[in-house]
């Protein structure tokens, strides 16, 4: 499921009037996209250095 | 920051791309300078000690810019300026190009052989001779072909390489949104100011989130 922040700035870039600001919530959720990705991905590497047997 | 954009572009005003640009600029103040014929040259070299980042943007004639930036760059950029005086020392130099080639073209291999980087390396050469500090270029291909929501974006990449450092990380383009938003939330009123500062605090909660696990990473990294 998409994150909050996603959605709701798609939502906000859907009904701006003004292209600058349509602009700007569109530039925002995908920076949301990316923010959820790399917070996956770093807790993919925690978990992963955690399960590290040489460091057991 | 004072940015200084200098337009070289033989016909300005029916380019869709550079009307386009010309709004990014606007929303970040920076100095939108379209190169005319005829210049003063104290008047150009004031306009460049001024500035901290100085953008060359043009449309790509044959691999380099149209004449006129090169007219302007023989009459302005003169040996005294640059090398004596040592008048744009420190400061960045950007270039903006714009191409109707695809992206895919520009490596070894493909249709033009070359990379932009490649391509653009006299620029490199003036920016190093004058002591100025090199910026990665900003390429727009095929600005037309592209969607709505592709040019939004670009609207937005735009206004962030006039005005963030350059390469700009993550955590700073992140930082670019939250200003934006509280210059927003500063105007707002009602059940938009809410909505806009509920985005900004996810937007800071998710920041620190990421922050956070990045240091737990270094940690972990420098246990290694």
């Amino acid at each position: 499921m998409d994150p909050w922040l996603y959605q709701t700035t798609q939502q906000l870039a859907q009904e701006s009037t003004a292209y600058e600001e349509r602009a700007f919530f569109q530039a925002l959720s995908q920076l949301a996209l990316e923010q959820e990705k790399r917070i996956t991905q770093a807790q993919g590497e925690i978990d992963g250095r955690s399960w590290d047997e040489k460091a057991w | 920051m004072q940015t200084l954009i200098i337009v070289a572009h033989p016909e300005i005003a029916a380019s869709s791309t550079q009307q386009f640009l010309r709004r990014g600029a606007e929303l970040v103040a920076a100095d939108w300078q379209p190169l005319m014929s005829e210049f003063n040259v104290a008047t150009e070299q004031a306009k460049l000690r001024a500035a901290k980042r100085i953008i060359w943007q043009f449309p790509l004639y044959w691999y380099s810019a149209p004449a006129i930036l090169k007219a302007w760059q023989d009459q302005v950029l003169t040996s005294k300026f640059v090398l004596h005086e040592h008048g744009l020392a420190g400061k960045e130099l950007g270039i903006v190009a714009t191409t109707d080639t695809k992206a895919s073209d520009y490596q070894s291999g493909a249709a033009e052989q070359f990379t932009m980087a490649e391509l653009l390396r006299p620029y490199q050469a003036l920016a190093n001779k004058a002591g100025m500090h090199w910026l990665p270029p900003f390429v727009l291909h095929q600005f037309s072909y592209q969607t709505e929501t592709q040019q939004q974006q670009l609207l937005i990449a735009y206004q962030q390489y006039l005005t963030l450092p350059q390469p700009a990380t993550f955590a700073q383009r992140q930082h670019w949104f939250a200003q934006r938003l509280q210059q927003m939330i500063a105007t707002a009123t009602g059940e938009r100011k809410t909505q806009l500062t509920l985005i900004a605090q996810q937007l800071a909660t998710k920041q620190d989130e990421l922050a956070e696990l990045r240091w737990t990473i270094e940690q972990m990294r420098g246990d290694d």
